[in-house]
């Protein structure tokens, strides 16, 4: 029934690691290669941040800023409205992910390990309510937060924010605790343990990928959203970054691109922060406690 | 057990929506307007010069005691959305409002803002560019004055012009024929010259020859509906003349919205010899050839020696926003920023063509008066809110561009103006 | 010792961790999938999961879910009902304004759908999506499967780049893009032209023609889609369990057969959320789309759903016949992927 390969057999141990190692080198120097293409638009952002206005659109193009200027960034670096514009954007987001990933567990755990009366509506719900575009939407959500005295509000775009992410949060997640098999938690409710505090023994460590994949997910979308953004925080508050962008293109008189690349580097730094943070938890392995057969 | 406790939730559930339903509906009832408020004013980001907005908010304080102002900046991306959804809340709404002039209309034919005809003479009367005000009125009701206008004049290369032998030209088909003159002529032999420089999505600049020979996009009938005017003779004849322009006077007819705002470096690096652009530009030309004297400038010349040509009035309005409550101190407020101070601080400090076109004066530099001149007879696209829905569709752009290929203009006319017609009556 | 239960396909509403798992099947070349993969299908040797308590426990998911539901729901939720009804409304900026808004049934919906320009644009649309979604999950599971066999190092620079990438504001990446392909000054051309097209020197990549449009377009969006895709395709893949592959891997399994016979359907209802919102999002893509037709003067010839719904609503104020564009965008999404949704509303899972 289950043959074991003739390649298996014959091939010694030590050539066989050897070409695992050859193929890994070769297969990282393609990661590599491909990470740097998919960023090269960031590389010219930075150039762009440190080149002259009038150098810009040069013919052939700068490659490298050969004579770098940081005025642009120093700009806006000095500028206060950076400044309050990213503790703006850092409250919402924050405030944001904490609350979809709390409430998408939530929803995750119940849907994938309880059954109950209208589960399969919520679980398609789920699906669908992402499939509706959302292009007129924000006149009703406006209008919702205007109800509710939320306008203008940190919270009321957190609202908002969370709302948009937690359908995508949820399905993610629930696949991630449909992977962990109910017996790990039983074995650790036999050893003595609740069953919530089974859960967060077993399961939630386990999560880890998800949460993070998810948490990026809605950490960026929050981080860049406009629309909403601009329309919610309409007038005495700070506005978020992406808003606080905007500003920098003028209709009739060109835009400063020198100050928007070096805005735009600037922004990405907490994203680069955020990722450091959390990506050793990218991946777990099962092999930790599997129930073997 | 279950059922009652599902029940429990959609009840909830249905209370929370009617809640919401029923707060959303209703306004509050009407209340007398305060006396003291905080006002706040909305402008566009690169608008107002900052000596400017701190006179106002200190003046404003100063003569109305207890109350105060806010000048608050807004950026141009998704402006549209934003009124729209602040504008009719009377809680969000802010009490004056900067609103550009193609633009105006969307706004002033729903009545969002409130009717200025009262304070008309206050804010400057004849005295206010009249390209401006009309696109402020609806109907007959003034109801967004002109705030601030930029001025698209030439800017030309004297001494290429000199080498080459050319005269200044002094009217509009003088100055087609010296452009096409001094593409070819090249007097510094410089590489990837361009007589003039004409690309297709600068459009605002195109429009100087369809309105200067007469013609016009659309024009309105004596019932209230539109009619594409692109097939009359006079405009056929202004997009030949553009055509010609843009095939014979030059290279760079298809270059990218980005590079046109790179035209002043391609100038300062001589490869421009008429260059339309706004007055503003004046300080973004190398100052060695101001200097040297090798830049003259001059309003798009008009048919006839003298007169100059009538271009784009691309600028912005100026309103109260109707939902405002503090509608008499909002008043106060507009009569303050059309006060000699105020529309003198956006010519010195922000190089715009003031509202009040008495006070241009204060506008500086070379480039002050052709900017007023031209300002003076610059004309407004199509004043009716479907415009800016076959802006924003890029109608313009797209016609535009066609004729700078080399398109039979006859037939782009003829299928543009079907466009319009069924666009703008909609 | 696992049961002989058999995977009803019938109505089976339990979830997932109480259902046995798929039957054991015999490929040709006679790789046994093992019965029941332990770790992603798994089921208790009794018929249900001990410590769910009949009783006590019935009102627990209702009170876990509360929190999630009541956000969903103000948040998205009354803005979709209330997006439903303008839809059957003559809704336009006077009524934003104040007046009211009169019903006219379905007139929004009637005047979209017989007006031939909307059908034209509705399959460049299809084309876009079809050919931008494809590619951004092809891309992004190749990448996702490579990150799997790469040195840490390697595996960390490539992520960094993802996220990067997916950071950038859309503002900067679409300038920097424009500034790529610029006619005169771009980088592409001078490229092209340094290692010999020289006739490539001034293309005009936007304004050639709407293919090469689409073509730039369709780049963008996957440069900007790839990353979500590729991560969350990695963290699915980490919780598949190294044993059923090495076992197959024993079994002389090659990489191809791991991937397409085990791995993959393990990973079903990731990929088919990730594929679904690929579709969604390239189906009304708009920013890209409108800036670059900015500089290229030639809207009506490349106008996608997104730009067509934003001229209709939002540029034009009249939001009734925006959402009733956006409801039949719904409807045309959902036909796509009816199948899964099917599946879904049947099986509660997509684990079939």
């Amino acid at each position: 029934m289950t043959a074991i390969h003739p390649s298996r057999v014959n091939s010694p141990p030590r050539r066989r690691r050897r070409r695992r190692y050859t193929a890994r080198t070769i297969t990282s120097i393609v990661a590599v290669a491909l990470g740097l293409i998919w960023a090269f638009p960031l590389y010219w952002m930075i150039n762009t941040a440190l080149t002259a206005r009038d150098q810009l659109r040069s013919s052939p193009p700068t490659l490298f800023p050969l004579t770098p200027t940081f005025d642009s960034l120093a700009k806006v670096l000095a500028d206060p409205r950076f400044w309050s514009s990213m503790a703006m954007s850092m409250q919402v987001t924050l405030i944001a992910v904490v609350v979809s990933l709390l409430a998408a567990t939530l929803a995750a755990v119940t849907l994938s390990r309880y059954r109950f009366r209208g589960r399969t509506s919520i679980i398609v719900a789920v699906l669908v309510v992402q499939m509706i575009p959302a292009e007129a939407l924000f006149i009703s959500q406006f209008r919702m937060l205007g109800a509710l005295d939320l306008l203008n509000t940190v919270g009321g775009l957190s609202l908002l924010y969370v709302g948009s992410v937690l359908p995508f949060t949820v399905w993610m997640l629930k696949g991630f605790v449909d992977g962990v098999p109910i017996e790990l938690e039983e074995a650790a409710m036999v050893d003595g343990c609740s069953k919530v505090g089974a859960f967060f023994r077993v399961t939630f460590p386990l999560l880890g990928p998800g949460l993070v994949a998810t948490g990026i997910f809605g950490f960026l979308a929050s981080w860049n959203e406009f629309t909403l953004a601009l329309v919610v925080l309409s007038s005495g508050t700070s506005v978020t970054l992406p808003v606080w962008l905007a500003g920098f293109q003028t209709s009739l008189r060109g835009t400063d691109w020198g100050g928007v690349m070096a805005g735009s580097t600037l922004i990405a730094v907490p994203v680069i922060v955020l990722f450091i943070f959390v990506q050793s938890r990218m991946s777990t392995g099962m092999t930790v406690g599997a129930v073997k057969g | 057990m279950k059922t009652s406790r599902r029940t429990q939730i959609l009840a909830l559930g249905a209370a929370a929506l009617l809640t919401i339903t029923a707060c959303s509906a209703g306004g509050g009832g009407k209340k007398a307007e305060p006396a003291t408020a905080h006002l706040r004013v909305w402008v566009m980001g690169d608008s107002v010069p900052t000596v400017a907005i701190n006179w106002l908010e200190t003046e404003f304080a100063a003569e109305h005691k207890g109350s105060t102002l806010k000048v608050e900046k807004q950026p141009w991306s998704g402006i549209l959305a934003k009124l729209q959804t602040s504008l009719p809340s009377k809680t969000e709404t802010p009490d004056i409002v900067e609103v550009g002039n193609t633009q105006a209309s969307t706004f002033t034919s729903v009545r969002a803002f409130s009717p200025l005809d009262g304070i008309y003479k206050d804010l400057g009367g004849a005295n206010l560019v009249q390209g401006g005000v009309a696109a402020g009125t609806w109907k007959g009701v003034l109801y967004a004055a002109p705030f601030y206008q930029g001025s698209r004049i030439i800017y030309y290369r004297k001494d290429l012009l000199k080498r080459a032998n050319i005269k200044v030209p002094t009217t509009l088909d003088e100055f087609n024929a010296a452009a096409i003159a001094l593409n070819k002529a090249n007097p510094d032999a410089t590489a990837n010259f361009t007589g003039i420089y004409l690309p297709a999505t600068d459009y605002h600049t195109q429009e100087g020859w369809l309105f200067t020979y007469g013609g016009n996009y659309a024009v309105q009938n004596k019932d209230g509906s539109w009619k594409g005017a692109l097939s009359t003779p006079n405009s056929i004849m202004a997009l030949q003349k553009a055509q010609n322009l843009s095939v014979k006077g030059g290279t760079y007819a298809s270059d990218s919205v980005e590079s046109v705002n790179g035209a002043p470096e391609l100038f300062n690096k001589g490869k421009i010899g008429f260059l339309s652009a706004l007055n503003s530009t004046e300080g973004l030309i190398s100052p060695k050839m101001w200097k040297n004297g090798q830049v003259g400038v001059m309003a798009l010349p008009g048919l006839t020696p003298g007169k100059p040509g009538i271009t784009f009035a691309g600028g912005s309005n100026i309103a109260i926003s109707a939902s405002s409550p503090n509608q008499t101190l909002a008043a106060e407020a507009l009569k303050l920023i059309f006060s000699k101070t105020f529309q003198s601080y956006l010519a010195s400090k922000g190089s715009w063509i003031p509202g009040n076109l008495s006070y241009a004066g204060a506008l500086t530099g070379t480039t002050a008066s052709v900017s007023t001149e031209a300002a003076s007879v610059s004309k407004l696209t199509p004043n009716t809110p479907a415009w800016g829905v076959a802006d924003s569709a890029g109608i313009p752009n797209d016609f535009w561009t066609r004729i700078a290929k080399g398109e039979d203009v006859t037939t782009v006319a003829k299928e543009t103006d079907a466009k319009l017609k069924e666009d703008l009556n909609k | 010792m696992p049961s002989s239960k058999k995977t009803s396909t019938s109505k089976d509403d339990r979830p997932t961790s109480l259902r046995g798992g798929p039957p054991a099947t015999t490929h040709p070349d006679k790789l046994v999938v093992l019965r029941r993969p332990r770790s992603l299908l798994h089921a208790p040797s009794r018929g249900q999961a001990s410590g769910l308590t009949p009783g006590s426990q019935r009102f627990t998911p209702y009170l876990l879910i509360a929190l999630p539901v009541t956000l969903v729901a103000l948040a998205l939720g009354y803005p979709l009902i209330q997006q439903l009804i303008m839809s059957f409304q003559k809704f336009g900026l006077a009524q934003q304004f104040g007046q009211s808004a009169p019903w006219v049934g379905l007139e929004n919906y009637i005047s979209i759908l017989t007006d031939s320009y909307f059908w034209v644009v509705t399959g460049r649309s299809l084309a876009l999506c079809a050919v931008s979604a494809s590619l951004t999950m092809l891309i992004g599971v190749a990448m996702a499967v490579l990150m799997q066999h790469v040195w840490i190092g390697a595996r960390l620079v490539l992520q960094a780049a993802l996220v990067l990438a997916w950071s950038m504001p859309v503002i900067a990446a679409l300038a920097v893009w424009q500034w790529f392909i610029d006619a005169r000054f771009g980088l592409v051309n001078w490229i092209l032209s340094s290692i010999g097209f020289s006739n490539m020197a001034h293309f005009n990549w936007l304004q050639a023609s709407p293919l090469t449009f689409y073509g730039v377009a369709a780049s963008v969006i996957i440069w900007a889609s790839v990353p979500l895709v590729a991560l969350a395709t990695y963290a699915a893949l980490t919780q598949v369990d190294t044993e059923i592959i090495e076992a197959a891997q024993l079994d002389g399994a090659g990489l191809y057969r791991q991937l397409t016979g085990i791995v993959l359907p393990l990973i079903r209802p990731v990929l088919v959320l990730l594929g679904i919102l690929q579709v969604i999002w390239d189906l009304r893509v708009f920013t890209q789309v409108k800036v670059l037709q900015a500089n290229a003067g030639n809207s009506s010839d490349t106008n996608v759903l997104g730009t067509y719904v934003y001229q209709l609503g939002i540029g034009g104020g009249n939001y009734g016949m925006g959402s009733a564009l956006a409801m039949v965008m719904l409807a045309l999404v959902l036909v796509i992927t009816w199948r899964y949704v099917r599946t879904l509303s049947r099986q509660g899972d997509l684990l079939s």
